[in-house]
């Protein structure tokens, strides 16, 4: 059992875990093209289950996917953008 | 009973059944006869790849014969009372598999689901039940409503794709096999599917149809729409499935009430998004495209020349259906259902479940980028009735055969990684921002593939868009022509 002040710092140190590994994803993108395999574990198993991805084939997939994404995302954050410019959270019309 | 009857309009159709030179029951069982008889579903949502169709265009997955005349009966029970609900009423029809149907299967294209009976009608579903139209079929999709897994062929011919996603209502359409369709479109999939087979199919706001009972794809990019044999047909169409529904967050209360008569065209303004006439390497299909827009000269129209701004379509799309389809289908990942989904689809779910790894971050940057490019897209298009490109550049490619898969040419998922001159960029654009957009066909390739115009308007001006699309059918035929389907010796 842990108490609420161990649970913050676990929670925190998960969630930095997750924001660490993704931009060590970023880092390897950008020098290899590639992200490696330990990388994509942590960001994996931050989701639960690894459930399909256990596998060794599916697992090949998803490193290739999450290399696309990360290249994806380095359009949209390079993208000149208003400052004063606000997501579209719920996107509605009208 | 006539081969005819199976190509009229809902207007047509309707006007017969008023009239009692039709029946709901003959018309009904003329079309599940004709459907049963020359398409039967033989799309067991296989699992395995399977590319011999035995020259049926596999458009349907679950014909509902019983359900059908049920109801049928009742609305020519209503008929005979005087009771007429709406011009749809007792007209047969075919929804994407992609809506809830109260204790009829409904797969989402999907052998995961081949089983899935839902105990509750999805809310277009139930407007339609309201309307007195005749729900007959649920019609092929690619999985999970996936442009690439092209489920139902080309009535045109048997080579050529018909796209993916609302494939089987478009094809089953132009082929007479239904009265008319309700698709579904998240990045292009009425208007591209229409478009390959010839078929008037009509992207509404977003919004303005409730998607409760609907697959969700992606909540923020998601519509419903009509599909029939011409533009009125789509007015008629949506003024039955519109209207607010608290359940749907996103849904608005703006009525629309459809006016078949679009009126005198003099003076009205279009703007050509001309970029993308180039898109084509064929000089024969530009001059179709041109002699399109010399009709609505001849009417008065202004046409005018116009510019897109460049965005990472491709981009905001892969984002944001990514990160969206991954929230959506978190359960099939932890229960391992994934590994069901067909072969094709494997680098699709791999993409899914690293859209749920992104950061938050992104997926707002993605969304400001979108703000941005909405407020700028409605100021271009305001200054104008609607804007208008080709739907695709080119009549319908060959089908590719990737692992065992038959495929289009360019999967309507994919728009370019870059930020690319060379897309359909009026279409992606207008998915990304809730434009309404009519697909109208508008002549033929060199290999007599259909090829067609996106009439793009205003948010809300829905009508707009198919007054266009009226006026120009009002003037030529080539909504009317029907493909050598079937292909009898």
């Amino acid at each position: 059992m842990i108490d609420r002040r161990q649970f913050t710092k676990l929670a925190g140190a998960g969630a930095a875990t997750v924001a660490v590994a993704w931009q060590q994803a970023c880092v390897q993108v950008a020098e290899t093209g590639e992200v490696s395999a330990e990388t994509v574990e942590v960001l994996l198993d931050a989701q639960g289950s690894r459930g399909i991805y256990a596998e060794a084939e599916e697992f090949e997939r998803l490193r290739r996917a999450v290399a696309n994404s990360i290249r994806i995302s380095e359009q949209l954050r390079n993208f000149d953008l208003d400052p004063d410019e606000q997501p579209l959270t719920i996107f509605r019309r009208g | 009973m006539q081969e005819t009857l199976h190509f009229l309009t809902v207007s047509e159709l309707a006007e017969r059944l008023a009239s009692g030179a039709v029946s709901s029951v003959d018309l009904t069982r003329m079309y599940l006869d004709r459907a049963e008889e020359l398409d039967p579903p033989p799309f067991d949502l296989p699992s395995e790849p399977r590319t011999d169709h035995e020259g049926k265009l596999s458009t349907m997955v679950t014909i509902a014969r019983d359900h059908a005349l049920e109801s049928a009966e009742r609305a020519d029970a209503e008929l005979r009372a005087g009771r007429r609900r709406s011009i749809l009423h007792g007209i047969p029809y075919g929804v994407k598999d992609l809506l809830d149907t109260n204790g009829i299967r409904t797969t989402w294209g999907s052998g995961i689901f081949r089983d899935r009976i839902p105990t509750r009608n999805a809310a277009v579903i139930d407007r339609l039940q309201e309307s007195g139209a005749v729900l007959m079929a649920k019609m092929s999709l690619g999985e999970f409503a996936g442009g690439n897994t092209s489920s139902a062929l080309n009535p045109w011919k048997l080579d050529r794709t018909s796209f993916g996603s609302s494939s089987g209502t478009v094809s089953a359409c132009v082929a007479g096999l239904i009265g008319f369709g309700i698709g579904t479109e998240t990045g292009g999939s009425i208007v591209f599917p229409a478009s390959s087979v010839g078929a008037s199919g009509l992207r509404p706001t977003f919004s303005r149809v409730s998607r409760l009972g609907c697959m969700a794809l992606s909540w923020s990019l998601d519509k419903i729409g009509p599909v029939g044999r011409s533009a009125e047909d789509c007015g008629h169409i949506l003024e039955q499935i519109v209207g607010y529904d608290a359940r749907d967050n996103s849904s608005t209360d703006r009525p629309f009430s459809f006016r078949a008569d679009p009126g005198s065209m003099r003076g009205k303004r279009l703007g050509v998004h001309r970029a993308e006439f180039e898109l084509t390497q064929s000089d024969h299909n530009r001059q179709v495209f041109q002699q399109a827009l010399d009709v609505w000269e001849r009417m008065g129209v202004i046409v005018e020349d116009i510019e897109l701004p460049l965005y990472p379509t491709g981009a905001l799309f892969s984002t944001i259906v990514t990160v969206e389809s991954g929230t959506v289908f978190k359960q099939l990942f932890d229960d391992g259902r994934a590994a069901g989904m067909f072969s094709f689809n494997e680098d699709r779910a791999a993409g899914w479940m690293a859209g749920r790894m992104m950061p938050a971050a992104d997926y707002l940057t993605a969304q400001r980028i979108r703000s941005q490019l909405t407020r700028e897209a409605d100021e271009i298009v305001s200054r104008y009735d609607a804007v208008i490109a080709p739907t695709w550049p080119n009549g319908a490619a060959l089908r590719e055969v990737s692992g065992g898969w038959p495929i289009p040419a360019r999967n309507e998922w994919e728009p370019p990684d870059e930020i690319d001159a060379q897309t359909p960029r009026l279409n992606y654009i207008a998915n990304l921002v809730g434009h309404p957009g009519l697909n109208v066909p508008c002549g033929f390739d060199p290999d007599g593939l259909p090829l067609c115009l996106q009439i793009v308007a205003s948010p809300f001006d829905d009508q707009g868009a198919l007054d266009l699309g009226m006026s120009f059918q009002r003037d030529t035929d080539w909504h009317l022509q029907r493909p050598p389907y079937p292909w009898r010796e």
